[in-house]
């Protein structure tokens, strides 16, 4: 295990996250000198794409990086176009917004709550295993993902890759009927949400508090999806439109993929819905506000691992939410608001399943693109992965190489990370010295 | 791309030495895994044809990812699935699968129904997907819970991944509609 020649181990794959990458440890005398997550997907260029392309087009296209999560990336950038035009939506469209991304939430963190993470917390190596010990734990996770798809398929025309969200609204509003055949199901799923929120509170964590500046969006009268000023654990709080005065996206030598860091410190950051709970507890369904206060978590809480917890409080505040949303619903007309092409600029951030999202556009008198820029959650949690592996690698050495790349998993799973929507690769190498 | 890379899969004889084996009495649910681009549409198409020529008691549904599949399965359904393959010979291939009696017996152990498929062991299909959530760890799951029909049909059919821009290659077009013709006429003399 230790000696002054480098050594190389290959995990075949990890596991249960998104996107193509490697993870690379480099040892000095068992003494972690540099941790470096490298995504070697090609570029997808999706901002060079939209250039020159009729706006409208925009929300169909961004909702193509992820099958996931589409509805962060549409909502973003049709809010941040409508920003550019100077258009102004009505209660009714924002509430329906607000009821997409509801589905959003239940549909992805219910995915990755139950198929993805949960395996961690039992040593099992797949759903599969999982689904062998705790099946009916395992159909009420899928339940739960269902009843996001149907709202999603309601809302946006079908669930994966929706279609009917638009720059100004939506194609078309659902009927106030229509609406109500999911109240049912929804009913169901706030029930099994609160008991799945129990359930992961009961899990063990490992011990790994970490002094984190968590950014989330916060809103004073909801819980942040759609709108709100940018605030952090350690005192930011600025508009959406200063993001690029305090972020900055980096190339870095070892990654395809772009790194956001906080300038002008230079310092990681931590987004998701651990520092959305953190930072906007106040804002949370009034169930979920209650479960918070009985999980036996102190709030804030600074362990990654527990973002497992606040995802199902999120889950638990998406049905409640629904449920509130689709009472209230009296129809939506217009379905969407009319506006005329111009030349002008927008920025816009919401928060995707995964964290903080922001889009920056400007576009053309006769409606088309001109310019683009998306930062997605992932790019922005990846140099803190980095350095939690660092400051936790450690600590897992003694098992083996193997033992370690499973620890090393776990920790990288608890980001939900989406490096990006194809296949699933990552290995690890351990350079020792 | 969601598909099976099927080398290891059946062939057309298969056909030939099985007849169909689902019950007809059953809801029947077709499914298409795939995307809207090139020849990766391949299961979609075959969904869109299927909803064109056929009407009657029939669930046709389009899956971007094979989890989608998990919130419409039951263990009482005449089910279909339909995938774009990579495979070293162009084809449609039907694949008759069984699930044994046992319910502890899990899908890596089927057995098939048809005399190629016997070849298919689970370790030499290669998957790729999203999430690490491929078609067969799907079903896997499915079998798992319970949720998997007995018996059931996954037609591939196989792409070429050469087609410039978002089009669909003529050939694979031509396998589209074949296997749509094939499956609308199972579900026609079911």
């Amino acid at each position: 295990m230790t000696g002054d020649t480098t050594r190389t181990i290959q995990v075949a794959a990890l596991t249960r996250v998104e996107g193509e990458g490697a993870l690379r440890i480099y040892l000095k005398d068992n003494r972690v000198t540099d941790v470096q997550l490298s995504i070697y997907e090609p570029p997808r260029f999706f901002e060079a794409l939209l250039r020159g392309r009729p706006l409208e087009e925009t929300p169909d296209i961004t909702a193509r990086i992820c099958g996931i999560c589409p509805i962060a990336y549409q909502m973003t950038s049709i809010h941040a176009l409508e920003q550019a035009l100077g258009i102004a939506i009505t209660p009714e469209i924002r509430a329906l917004r607000r009821l997409l991304y509801c589905g959003e939430w239940i549909e992805s963190h219910g995915v990755h709550t139950h198929l993805l993470h949960i395996p961690d917390f039992f040593r099992c190596s797949s759903s599969i295993e999982l689904a062998k010990r705790f099946p009916k734990e395992v159909i009420r996770g899928l339940r739960l993902k269902k009843t996001g798809n149907r709202l999603l398929e309601l809302l946006g025309g079908r669930a994966v890759h929706p279609i009917n969200a638009a720059v100004g609204g939506f194609y078309r509003a659902p009927r106030k009927a229509e609406l109500h055949t999911l109240t049912d199901d929804l009913k169901q799923g706030l029930q099994d949400a609160i008991d799945v929120a129990r359930w992961v509170s009961s899990f063990e964590y490992p011990d790994f508090d970490r002094d984190y500046e968590m950014v989330a969006m916060h809103h004073p009268e909801e819980y942040p999806m759609n709108e709100g000023r940018i605030v952090s654990t350690k005192g930011l709080d600025i508009a959406a439109n200063e993001f690029e005065q305090h972020f900055e996206e980096r190339h870095v030598a070892h990654s395809t993929a772009l790194q956001c860091m906080r300038i002008p410190a230079n310092t990681a950051y931590f987004v998701g819905p651990l520092a959305r709970v953190n930072l906007n507890p106040s804002t949370l369904s009034p169930s979920a506000k209650q479960l918070m206060s009985e999980v036996g978590i102190e709030w804030p809480c600074f362990n990654p691992y527990k973002s497992i917890v606040a995802r199902a409080l999120e889950v638990v505040h998406a049905f409640e939410e629904a449920l509130q949303i689709i009472a209230d619903y009296q129809g939506c007309s217009p379905a969407r608001v009319s506006y005329a092409p111009r030349q002008g600029e927008g920025c816009w951030a919401t928060e995707a399943p995964r964290g903080l999202i922001y889009h920056r556009y400007a576009t053309t008198e006769d409606g088309k693109i001109a310019f683009a820029k998306i930062v997605p959650p992932t790019s922005q949690n990846q140099r803190q992965i980095e350095l939690d592996l660092a400051d936790y690698i450690p600590s897992v050495l003694g098992g083996g190489d193997s033992e370690t790349a499973l620890a090393c998993e776990r920790l990288i799973r608890s980001y939900d990370p989406c490096i990006s929507c194809s296949t699933h690769f990552l290995k690890l190498e351990i350079n020792r010295q | 791309m969601k598909s099976l890379e099927t080398s290891h899969l059946g062939s057309e004889r298969s056909e030939s030495i099985v007849p169909t084996p689902l019950a007809t009495s059953l809801p029947t649910l077709v499914v298409g895994i795939g995307s809207p681009h090139g020849d990766d549409q391949a299961g979609w198409e075959v969904i869109k044809q299927l909803s064109d020529r056929l009407v009657g008691d029939f669930t046709f549904r389009k899956a971007s990812v094979p989890h989608d599949i998990l919130d419409w399965l039951h263990s009482e359904l005449n089910l279909h699935i339909v995938d774009a393959s990579l495979d070293s010979e162009p084809g449609v291939r039907r694949h008759a699968i069984r699930q044994q009696p046992d319910p502890s017996v899990q899908i890596d152990q089927l057995q098939p129904l048809s005399a190629d498929f016997a070849e298919m062991t689970f370790p030499d299909v290669r998957s790729s997907s999203s999430h690490q959530l491929d078609l067969l760890s799907v079903l896997k799951l499915a079998s798992t819970l319970g949720k998997l029909p007995n018996q059931f049909l996954l037609w591939t059919v196989s792409i070429e991944l050469s087609c410039k821009n978002d089009c669909m290659g003529t050939g694979t077009a031509s396998r589209v509609s074949e296997c749509a013709r094939r499956i609308a006429n199972e579900l026609q003399n079911a």
